[in-house]
């Protein structure tokens, strides 16, 4: 007898009939079964009621609160750079936060600070109880616990600690814990750059003395001028990024405002510009998104095909590359 | 006495949308869940539990039921898929099959003597994996075209030809063990 003869036999004797039951039987097996509830009815409704109103209470605390709250929260690892408008940040090991101002509070590890020149403002960076301002300068501040210390490559800079007040030099150092290697020798390359860069033609301004800072003009942030636009009061929108370009005029996404607040209003050829300048201030995505939008205003059709390419909005590794390539194709048309 | 107006039945023969009820439908399939139930997991005091928990999963999946195919089509997965929670149960904790579900035979001789020997065979089952098993029972034993029941375990049609192969290749050699199973198949001296 071969498998499938022992196997179809086998089956065969498998294809039994369960022991039969009668009507009476069957209709007790049917009454009793009743179908599972659906699981949305057997959430406990007061942990409904409890959801909705934690939801309800997050928005408003969110509404109420974003205004003061930090603009940003990051938590650092590992080398990172960070561009706050003009200035960069470049941590190691780091966790800081990044508030309105400009205000940097160090919790842990280092930091670099490429201070461009502030005309009537500064910039705080708090590490526990040492504060260090300044108005344009290279400085790198490391902190673990209470342990903070100081170092500054170009300029100078006040470091206020209780009531001990420094001023330091280009070369000084506050406190003795050393900033991370990779660190130092980016701030020495940062000096460096500076000193072979133009003086600039009118005195830096003096280092600010007083422990408070004084009153900075306010400045449209870059939220408020996005409301704007979305409001579609693109005349007021303008007027606040030319407020804001004055205070930092290397930054890429002000720029990127400014061009639809001008696109808003119809006048194409100055958006087009803006966006040129956003192409030139900011990092590689930045730059395709900006060439992107260019190409769009403009009525050049040569011009926009060469922000296309200019931008890198065409490359693999750009954000908008399909809609760059679906543009360039019309274009071509 | 009927309730629950919750499912609605295409008739094959016009396109009207007629309501069925829920409990007549489940009246329908009593006989199929029950042999299904007792191919797959074979006789044991669980045999019970098992078809009132099938019962249950079909009253719960029934209103979700379009009437777009047969009744049995839409019950049988839902079936196998009770069936796989006894079968794991078993082998977490194992159950005396001596159970009365004995047959209709008038001699209690005879009675007995089919009953141990499927439970023998079920044990044999028993020594392969579930899927196997189940592979096994849909296609072997309930005959069904192995594209229906691949649907039904809710895997390709080459998963399920390969559960049935190895099913059949360590059924053939563990009956092939057993002199006495063996001969019973005509399979051996």
């Amino acid at each position: 007898v071969s498998d499938d003869d022992l196997l179809d036999a086998f089956a065969e004797t498998l294809r039994a009939e369960p022991p039969p039951i009668d009507a009476k039987q069957t209709a007790a097996l049917v009454a009793r079964a009743r179908p599972r509830p659906s699981p949305v009815y057997t959430v406990f409704p007061w942990a409904m009621a409890a959801v909705v109103l934690l939801a309800i209470g997050a928005g408003v605390l969110y509404w109420t609160t974003h205004e003061d709250a930090p603009v940003e929260a990051p938590i650092a690892r590992g080398i990172e750079e960070r561009r706050v408008g003009p200035h960069s940040i470049v941590s190691d090991d780091a966790i800081y936060e990044l508030h309105d101002g400009p205000e940097v509070e160090l919790t842990r590890g280092h930091a670099l600070f490429v201070i461009a020149p502030l005309e009537g403002g500064s910039f705080v960076v708090r590490a526990g109880d040492t504060n260090v301002r300044v108005t344009g300068t290279v400085f790198g501040v490391s902190r673990d616990g209470d342990d903070v210390s100081v170092h500054v490559y170009e300029g100078s800079v006040e470091v206020t600690r209780g009531r001990e007040v420094r001023s330091l030099g280009a070369g000084d150092s506050f406190g003795e814990r050393a900033l991370s290697r990779t660190l130092d020798e980016r701030g020495r390359a940062e000096a460096d750059a500076r000193a072979e860069e133009p003086p600039p033609p009118a005195e830096p301004p003096p280092v600010v003395v007083q422990q408070e800072p004084p009153p900075a003009p306010r400045v449209p942030t870059d939220t408020e001028i996005r409301r704007l636009i979305a409001a579609g009061q693109h005349r007021e929108a303008l007027a606040a990024s030319e407020r804001a370009v004055g205070a930092r005029p290397r930054s890429s996404e002000l720029w990127m405002l400014r061009g639809d607040a001008l696109r808003g209003l119809g006048n194409r050829a100055d958006a087009a510009r803006a966006y040129e300048r956003a192409m030139t201030y900011g990092s590689s995505s930045e730059r395709a998104i900006a060439g992107l939008s260019a190409a769009r205003v403009t009525d050049d059709p040569t011009r926009a095909v060469a922000y296309l390419e200019d931008s890198g909005a065409l490359e693999p590794s750009s954000p908008v590359r399909d809609a760059a390539q679906a543009l360039r194709e019309r274009l071509a048309r | 006495m009927t309730t629950a107006i919750g499912f609605w039945r295409r008739s094959p023969s016009a396109s009207v949308v007629a309501p069925m009820d829920v409990q007549a439908a489940l009246t329908e399939l009593v006989p199929s869940v029950r042999r299904w139930i007792y191919r797959t997991i074979g006789p044991g005091p669980d045999f019970d539990d098992a078809v009132q928990d099938a019962l249950v999963e079909l009253a719960t999946a029934l209103p979700r039921f379009e009437g777009r195919s047969q009744l049995t089509t839409f019950a049988h997965p839902v079936v196998v898929r009770t069936a796989y929670r006894y079968l794991a149960k078993r082998r977490a904790q194992p159950v005396s099959t001596d159970v009365d579900h004995a047959s209709q035979e008038d001699d209690p001789e005879r009675r007995a003597q089919k009953r141990e020997q499927l439970e023998r065979l079920h044990r044999v089952l028993d020594h392969i994996p579930d899927k196997q098993r189940v592979a096994f029972v849909l296609c072997a034993v309930e005959r069904i075209p192995h594209e229906e029941a691949a649907r039904i375990e809710g895997v390709s049609v080459e998963t399920l030809r390969q559960r049935l192969k190895r099913a059949r290749s360590e059924l053939a050699r563990r009956l092939r063990a057993d002199p006495e199973l063996c001969a019973l198949f005509g399979g051996g001296s």
